[in-house]
């Protein structure tokens, strides 16, 4: 079936490229095509399917880009052999892309997005010559699917070594979390380990929450984000740390506007801020999104894709925090901060400290 | 300061109010020129998009002016169809809506690279504390602090839309081609440059306020994010029976009615609500307005009739 | 329009004239969206020739093509008939959109509440409650419309707004799956409100598979529809009157028809065609009601419908033609480096295009008839 599949697409693009002629500048497109399953190197053909928010959201779809860059960089993959598609604004394509990734031949897809799960877990039977790695997936739990990978994250983990980070900083005795989507249990793991952090350094310490909203709408609201951020700095807090995705800019503008602290997620969100953003922003949750993404095409590439979940936590290095030229000072992330953030760490690492996933009550 | 959190949502209703009231003042000098344009809607979204992109590459201000110049550009077709090949009004501006969605895409993805958003946290303009307002006691102050700039600018922008409507020449004949073109042509006055003037206007107007609210809002351009805007100053237009005072009134209304969901959503009362029913808030407000004052209000009288020319 | 003038002296059958003149149009129209769209992929150094026949390519290379394109078109079909039938009575039903939600909505609660039904008594049962959750959405504007004069476009655009979150809260709350995923979505359908597979029923899943294109009974059933809005409109004495009340509500009432009855009804018609625009997406592709449906069908339906010339037979070919050009964004995702966002460009300047020419013809049709007139009286 599913090589019939490949072969008539194949078709398909013959017959286009056929209808254009010779020595046309459009024959050097990207064009996925026959493969035959030889995940040799170079020949293979990698698809990212974003999901809504797409790049340039600075964290989740900006992170998995970069992963696909690495490996292009390491000569895994070819620039010409990728293909990436974007979700539409409400996300109903999701589906729709992935199996057009699919059936132009891809080795591996890589769909960036818990919500792609379901959809995969159907079509993934339908092409059995690609591999799919979905991010924060929860694809194939009850019988595994011989080629769907999940790559999750402790996200609890790191997030809670940022909790510990505003315990140590904040001197109001107040800090804020504001999540995206609210729910699912993603998003709650963030605000778990966030609040077991903190709770760690200060057992008084009073933590507000909020989130944005039930859908995943939400992650994309930066109007209600920042809304919703200065309400938790008029309440009294100073740092604020979101897992909002696109939402949290509206954080970022909130503390310059009342000149309090906010951690980022995802990505080093130093990196892509304001100057006067940078001065305020601790620190950010690194969810390496990027290492994720990269191993999943260097082991489809090396041809020993697993299937299976994978998980990404503080001792595989996929979560962390970020030290950058920003805030590695005494105005925000001090030595003596880091230092006992690596304390914690260590302690996570082997055990000593066990990190919740839901929050208390 | 207990009414901290009101005092926060009047001042993000301010900016809602902006605009609102913007792009209805844009409505109604189309709209007493004689040209029904529901359009608004999709000439903001223009500006939205332009908007951000003149802020991103020469600064907030720069953003605004080619915000208000995309919508007047993208105006111009409305008028053509209207004015000068006689479309019907609603089926243009239904049209410039639908339009506008795809064209917006397009000029994303020409300019950020993605069709659906910019990079967010564009850059915005310095935000102002109004003297003696932003001291009121009980938190109610925080209605006046860090206030943009443009939203006074909105407010102030009454005095010559009063003044170009109802003082000088210009407006005089802008709404003679609204309520009467024939009588108007009789004594001599050209109706179709009036009535580009005053689609131009709107558009101006309307992209004007998406880009505000790309700038100063949301700080990004996001597709749909103009959620109906265009559409609340349309309501707020026929609320203010066409006449920019009332309009302000209007505008104000609806706009903090915006600010509810985002703001209010712990609010006494509003807090029992599940948060979807809270963002329904807006949009029901502005039905009931429309549903309880349109039959008391007069519209342009020949507003969405196509002027046939001189001839008898 | 034009086909009020010339009644008794005939030179030629009216509606030669006035098929030819819409042809004319039509065609001015798609020449001038190609050229500038041709103009555009030139500008991105990309060669317009290829990017059409890409467009063609991915759209008819395969029957599964195809099918895809026919799965695309369904829901506009049924969103074309819900604005065209409005427009007919000179309104504007701008809230498919919203109205359709609704009817997904609607549809799936019965689904799931009355799962255990057979299919023939579950399917129709399902169906007939998406139309009577979309008639009810829409009844709100048009009662307003009709009792206080509140102009539809701005109430329907509100009630859009208002369906959107009334439909989160119904997926989130009471018609939430209970298996824990972290996807939020209704419970599953039960296999009998599913609309069958049209591939599947004809035994040609091998040629069409079904997990590529969800090609449903649904299509076919659009074309009967289309019948009979047809029908409706042309051989009904309410059809007779919607044409009355949107050509001239002032003659329309001094025949004694009611302009706000008339409209209340066509208004009701449209809100039960709006019900169907969701239901391929819900019952013959997904299973469930998630909250990534698919948005944006009653604005595709808009342009559609005046593509399609607000007429039963127009409206299946635009909608085609839309689902060949949603099909072929797929084709430029892949194939090109051009933003797929050329063929939406494309879409709007055809329906711009569209309606100007339509509007220049037909009054140059009315103007030649005029003389014609003339000079048989003279």
């Amino acid at each position: 079936m599913g090589t019939k599949r490949t072969l008539m697409a194949g078709i398909a693009l013959a017959l286009v490229a056929a209808a254009c002629g010779g020595g046309n500048p459009a024959d050097t497109s990207p064009s996925g095509g026959e493969n035959g399953g030889g995940n040799g190197g170079s020949d293979v053909q990698v698809g990212i399917a974003y999901d809504v928010g797409g790049r340039n959201d600075q964290s989740f779809n900006d992170a998995a880009y970069r992963g696909l860059q690495a490996a292009i960089d390491e000569n895994l993959v070819v620039e010409e052999n990728t293909n990436e598609l974007e979700a539409n604004q409400s996300g109903s394509n999701r589906d729709d892309n992935v199996v057009n990734l699919a059936e132009q031949g891809a080795d591996l897809v890589v769909p960036v997005g818990f919500a792609f799960s379901e959809g995969i877990q159907k079509v993934a039977p339908d092409f059995p010559e690609t591999n799919f790695a979905i991010v924060d997936g929860f694809a194939c739990l009850d019988k595994p699917c011989e080629n769907v990978s999940n790559l999750t994250f402790k996200e609890h983990e790191g997030s809670f070594l940022v909790g510990a980070a505003a315990a140590l900083k904040s001197e109001a005795g107040t800090i804020g979390f504001l999540g995206g989507q609210q729910g699912t249990g993603l998003i709650e793991k963030f605000e778990a380990g966030y609040a077991a952090g903190a709770q760690a350094v200060n057992p008084d310490i009073e933590i507000l929450v909020e989130y944005i909203g039930d859908t995943t709408q939400a992650f994309v609201d930066p109007t209600k984000g920042e809304a919703l951020s200065n309400s938790m700095y008029d309440g009294g807090a100073d740092i604020v740390y979101h897992a909002a995705g696109l939402s949290g800019s509206g954080l970022f503008k909130a503390a310059v506007s009342q000149n309090k602290l906010a951690i980022g997620v995802d990505s080093d969100q130093s990196l892509t801020a304001s100057p006067e953003q940078q001065k305020l922003i601790l620190t950010s949750m690194l969810k390496r999104v990027d290492t994720a993404v990269h191993d999943a095409i260097q082991q489809v590439a090396e041809g020993s894709f697993k299937p299976g979940t994978q998980v990404f936590g503080l001792a595989e290095q996929g979560v962390g925090y970020a030290v950058n030229e920003f805030n590695d000072n005494e105005q925000l992330l001090s030595k003596d901060i880091q230092k006992k953030l690596e304390d914690y760490k260590k302690q996570i690492v082997s055990g000593e400290i066990k990190v919740p996933t839901e929050p208390e009550g | 300061m207990p009414l901290v959190d009101l005092g926060a949502a009047i001042a993000l209703g301010l900016r809602y109010f902006t605009i609102i009231y913007l792009t209805g003042l844009g409505g109604l000098f189309s709209e007493r020129s004689g040209i029904v344009n529901i359009g608004l809607e999709g000439m903001m979204v223009v500006g939205t998009v332009m908007g951000a992109w003149g802020t991103i590459a020469y600064g907030p201000v720069a953003g605004l002016v080619t915000g208000a110049a995309a919508g007047l550009l993208f105006s111009l077709v409305h008028a053509l169809a209207t004015v000068t090949f006689k479309v019907d009004h609603i089926v243009s501006g239904v049209v410039i809506n639908v339009v506008a969605i795809g064209l917006a895409r397009f000029l994303s993805q020409l300019f950020f690279g993605q069709a659906t958003q910019s990079d967010p946290g564009i850059p915005d303009f310095a935000t102002i504390n109004i003297p003696l307002l932003s001291s009121l006691p009980l938190g109610l102050g925080q209605a006046f602090k860090g206030m943009s700039p443009v939203v006074l600018v909105a407010f102030l922008m009454t005095i010559p839309a009063l003044f170009v409507l109802n003082r000088t020449r210009f407006g005089l004949r802008l709404r003679s081609a609204g309520e009467n073109p024939e009588a108007a042509s009789s004594l001599g006055v050209r109706i179709w440059p009036l009535r580009y003037a005053g689609v131009a206007i709107s558009g101006a107007l309307a992209g004007l306020a998406g880009a505000f609210l790309a700038i100063e809002i949301n700080g990004l351009f996001r597709e749909g994010q103009t959620q109906g805007l265009g559409f609340i100053a349309l309501a707020a237009l026929i609320l203010g029976n066409w006449q920019p005072l009332r309009l302000m009134a209007g505008a104000l209304l609806f706009g903090i009615a915006q600010a509810i969901p985002l703001r209010l959503q712990d609010a006494p009362v509003i807090s029992l609500l599940p948060e979807e029913f809270i963002r329904m808030i807006p949009y029901v407000i502005t039905i009931i307005a429309i549903a309880g004052f349109v039959g008391r209000v007069q519209p342009p009288a020949a507003a969405g009739r196509a002027y046939e020319g001189a001839a008898t | 329009m034009a086909t009020e003038a010339a009644t008794q002296p005939r030179i030629r059958p009216e509606w030669i004239d006035f098929l030819v003149a819409q042809l004319i149009a039509l065609a001015g129209a798609f020449a001038f969206a190609a050229l500038i769209g041709a103009v555009i992929v030139i500008a991105y150094g990309e060669d317009p020739l290829f990017v059409y026949r890409t467009v063609w390519a991915f759209g008819t290379s395969r029957p599964q093509d195809f099918a895809i394109v026919l799965e695309n078109a369904t829901p506009l079909i049924y969103s074309g008939l819900a604005v065209a039938v409005a427009f007919k009575a000179g309104l504007f039903n701008i809230g498919v959109e919203g109205q359709y939600i609704v009817g997904m909505a609607a549809a799936a609660a019965a689904a799931i509440t009355l799962s255990g039904l057979p299919t023939v008594l579950l399917l129709p049962l399902v169906i007939v409650a998406a139309m009577t959750g979309a008639l009810l959405w829409a009844a709100v504007p048009a009662v307003l419309k009709v009792k206080t004069g509140a102009h539809e476009v701005v109430t329907t655009i509100m009630m859009n707004g208002i369906a959107v979150s009334l439909v989160a809260w119904l997926i989130l709350h009471p018609l939430r799956s209970d298996v824990q995923t972290t996807d939020l979505r209704t419970t599953d359908f039960p296999d009998e409100a599913l609309v069958p597979n049209l591939a599947t029923s004809l035994g040609i899943e091998d040629v069409i598979p079904d997990s590529i294109a969800h090609l449903t009974w649904l299509f076919p059933i659009s074309l009967v529809v289309c019948f009979a809005v047809w029908f409706m409109m042309f051989r009904t004495r309410l059809g007779y009157e919607v044409r009355a009340v949107g050509s001239s509500p002032g003659s329309a009432e001094a025949g004694g028809v009611s302009i706000g009855g008339t409209q209340i009804k066509i208004f009701l018609i449209s809100g039960a065609l709006a019900g169907l625009v969701g239901l391929n997406h819900i019952l013959g592709d997904t299973g469930y009601l998630g909250s990534n449906y698919e948005t944006g069908l009653g604005f595709s339906g808009i342009a559609v419908a005046f593509l399609g010339r607000n007429h039963p037979a127009g409206i299946p070919l635009a909608a085609i033609l839309f689902g060949m050009l949603l099909r072929g964004q797929d084709g430029l995702a892949i194939l090109t480096e051009l933003p797929i966002e050329i063929l939406i460009i494309l879409q709007g300047i055809l329906i711009l295009s569209v309606v100007v020419a339509y509007e220049l013809v037909s009054s140059a049709l009315a103007r030649r008839r005029q003389a014609q007139l003339g000079q048989v009286a003279s």
